[in-house]
């Protein structure tokens, strides 16, 4: 029992392993692990942003003047690592979808920089960019609406290589079938279509979709809010072995904390489209800097009914992104907020190693 | 010992999946046939097109020869044998002297050929104008839009009036109107659907793979438009062949040495009230059930495509 043990560890933590075990140590050793994944990041970003903002029009009357702009994207940066998972949180509203959208220019960006491998593809044509669309590819929240219900499973799959021009119509079979096994489906359901698959096994298809074009970054668009729970365990796994066996980075975009908990390796708080802190998963979830960030935990059900704790419960409604309050986003309904909150904006900055935070008095 | 369940990586044994494999159009089939009115709809239009179809062989007499007519026997009652005792007028014949039966099915022939090429046409042209308009958005789709409005806020007939006032009769003449009148219909309902379709996950997640437009557009926003188009293109025939029909009994649509259904109704109106029924009486029951009948099929193809109402 002792040898395949002994075999297995050196393959065992992957490329995200490190910072996912650096669970234990005290303030400054877990300082000092969010420091080197911040660093590892920082050595080959995959994908960074830099400043990126989408602001909608509002157009009214006969004329369709633009009387306005929804700030749904409001200035956001960050980086996502080789193999690292950064969890997006926010609620509903809060500007998370665009961003994933708008890097893959589903949704053109107003402003900012989106960097892949190094290289700015945010001002290249649709032309230009079709080749980058490889390497960065995306789950959809909705297992229903996300596959064309007149092709089947196979077909679904196999498209992305046919226009790629990859391998002829038996390698691509091959593919295909090798791609199911991966996520879990029988490849002998490939002729199937989408309507007879359950919601689990549409998202499947739906990630080996994903997978075809072999990207580096995917993009999960609250990929398992529409399942039922037991159903999500087998998908955050299926993603978390597939980020292990074949180094993928993702940008994982979710309003459940516990869900973003498990898979993330860095997390960024959202809140009316600006990130307002951004840190590894330990950090966040015991020595949170931002206000909004510990009311968004303190929210979070505790499954022992003993614990005791204090609940942080805002006042009144998130602001319409319409008209996004001045100075700090979050002063309407912070509880510590003073009268500097209301005029300037607080930038992100580094508070402690590898923990950012956008607040004036934290 | 049976065959091992298939497990995902996890271990876990996969659900079953459901039903055998069923491809969405059998499933259509067999949902169409589950109401035996449509059912029998679906049997009876079968059969009327396969009758006008096979019409050169199966009547006694062509209506378009003019040798073969004798003007001798215009006006006979259902029964009479003919004057050269070589068949019998099972319907009678119309003013002109005509066989009723080969009028009718050689009238169903044109009727039904006006009908479907009218309806072909439009589709092809309104799906084309419809799609493009959603494709291109913006201005463009507000400007042909909002002639698609001012197209279909003219009553069909008097457009089609107009149209034959100023091309003259004939067959061609009288598709080219149907399609006038018809097209925007189509255009709409593709705008429609292609709008849904279009705002769907799956053509974002098409996007992402880098497909190129033309192959969104048409294979993946396209075939999901269909449905509608189907339902509205039943609709939109019978309705040509009524409004072929009505023309025709206005006098302005077919000339009467091509007897459509409507231009047989329109001989015989004269004689309703001197008991001469069956002139007009005949090719009217003809009329109606081929109208019926594709109604009938189109009110039941739409129940089953409605994905509002699918199980």
């Amino acid at each position: 029992m002792a040898e395949p043990r002994a075999q297995d560890l050196p393959i065992a933590p992957a490329a995200g392993g490190a910072s996912l075990s650096n669970g234990t140590g005290t303030g400054p050793s877990q300082s000092a692990n969010g420091k080197a994944s911040a660093m590892a990041a920082e050595a080959a970003p995959v994908l960074e942003v830099r400043d990126l903002k989408k602001h909608f029009p509002v157009k009214k009357g006969l004329l369709r003047k633009t009387v306005g702009h929804v700030y749904a994207v409001d200035g956001v940066s960050f980086t996502i690592g080789r193999g690292e998972t950064v969890g997006l949180v926010g609620e509903s509203g809060c500007g998370k979808t665009t961003v994933g959208r708008t890097l893959l220019r589903l949704v053109e960006p107003t402003s900012g920089q989106i960097l892949l491998d190094g290289k700015d593809v945010t001002n290249l044509s649709k032309n230009e960019f079709r080749p980058y669309r490889r390497e960065m590819q995306i789950i959809f929240q909705d297992p229903f609406s996300s596959l064309d219900p007149r092709m089947t499973a196979g077909q679904i799959v196999s498209e992305p290589l046919e226009v790629h021009g990859e391998g002829d119509r038996s390698q691509r079979r091959e593919r295909v079938a090798e791609l199911f096994r991966r996520v879990g489906l029988r490849p002998q359901q490939m002729d199937n279509f989408p309507h007879q698959f359950s919601g689990g096994q549409r998202q499947r298809i739906g990630i080996a979709r994903a997978l075809a074009l072999n990207p580096k970054l995917i993009i999960g668009d609250e990929p398992v809010s529409a399942l039922d729970v037991s159903i999500q365990a087998q998908v955050i796994n299926i993603l978390m072995d597939l980020q292990k066996e074949l180094g993928l980075s993702y940008l994982f975009i979710s309003h459940n904390l516990a869900v973003v908990e498990h898979i993330s390796h860095r997390i960024a708080v959202m809140y009316l489209g600006r990130i307002v802190e951004y840190a590894d998963k330990k950090t966040i979830f015991t020595a949170p800097r931002h206000p909004y960030t510990e009311a968004l935990l303190s929210a979070v059900p505790v499954p022992d009914p003993r614990v005791k704790r204090k609940k942080i419960v805002l006042d009144g409604d998130v602001p319409s992104p319409v008209k996004p309050p001045s100075g700090c986003h979050f002063h309407t309904r912070c509880p510590i907020a003073v009268a500097r909150c209301k005029e300037e904006s607080p930038a992100l900055v580094e508070k402690a190693p590898g923990q950012f935070a956008a607040c004036h008095l934290r | 010992m049976s065959v091992a369940e298939p497990t995902d990586p996890l271990g876990r044994v996969e659900p079953k999946a459901r039903a055998a494999a069923e491809t969405p159009f059998q499933r259509f089939v067999s949902d169409y046939f589950d109401n035996w009115i449509a059912a029998a709809a679906l049997i009876l239009l079968g059969a009327l097109i396969a009758l006008a179809l096979a019409a050169p062989w199966l009547v006694p007499q062509n209506p378009y020869d003019l040798a073969q007519i004798d003007i001798l026997d215009s006006r006979l009652p259902p029964g009479t044998p003919s004057s050269t005792g070589a068949f019998t007028h099972w319907l009678g014949t119309d003013g002109a002297g005509r066989d009723l039966v080969s009028a009718i099915f050689y009238g169903l022939r044109i009727s039904l050929f006006v009908g479907v090429s009218s309806g072909i046409i439009a589709m092809a042209l309104g799906a084309a104008v419809g799609l493009a308009a959603t494709y291109a958005g913006g201005r463009i789709e507000t400007l042909v839009m909002r002639i698609v409005d001012l197209q279909l806020s003219f009553p069909a007939i008097l457009v089609a009036l107009m149209l034959i006032a100023v091309l003259g009769k004939g067959v061609d003449k009288i598709v080219i109107a149907l399609v006038t009148v018809q097209w925007a219909y189509y255009a709409r309902t593709v705008r429609g659907s292609a709008l849904v379709e279009g705002r769907k996950d799956y053509v974002a997640a098409a996007r992402c793979l880098g497909l190129s437009n033309a192959r969104i557009v048409f294979r993946h926003i396209l075939p999901n438009c269909l449905p509608p188009l189907i339902v509205v293109a039943t609709v939109q025939t019978a309705h040509a062949i009524s409004l072929e029909a009505t023309l025709s009994f206005l006098g302005v649509g077919l000339p009467q040495t091509e007897p459509s259904l409507g231009v047989l109704i329109s001989n015989g109106f004269e004689y309703m009230l001197s008991g001469k029924y069956w002139i007009s009486f005949f090719p009217g029951i003809a009329l109606l059930l081929t109208i019926v009948s594709i109604n009938l099929v189109g009110d039941h193809l739409r129940d089953v495509l409605n994905p509002r109402l699918s199980r």
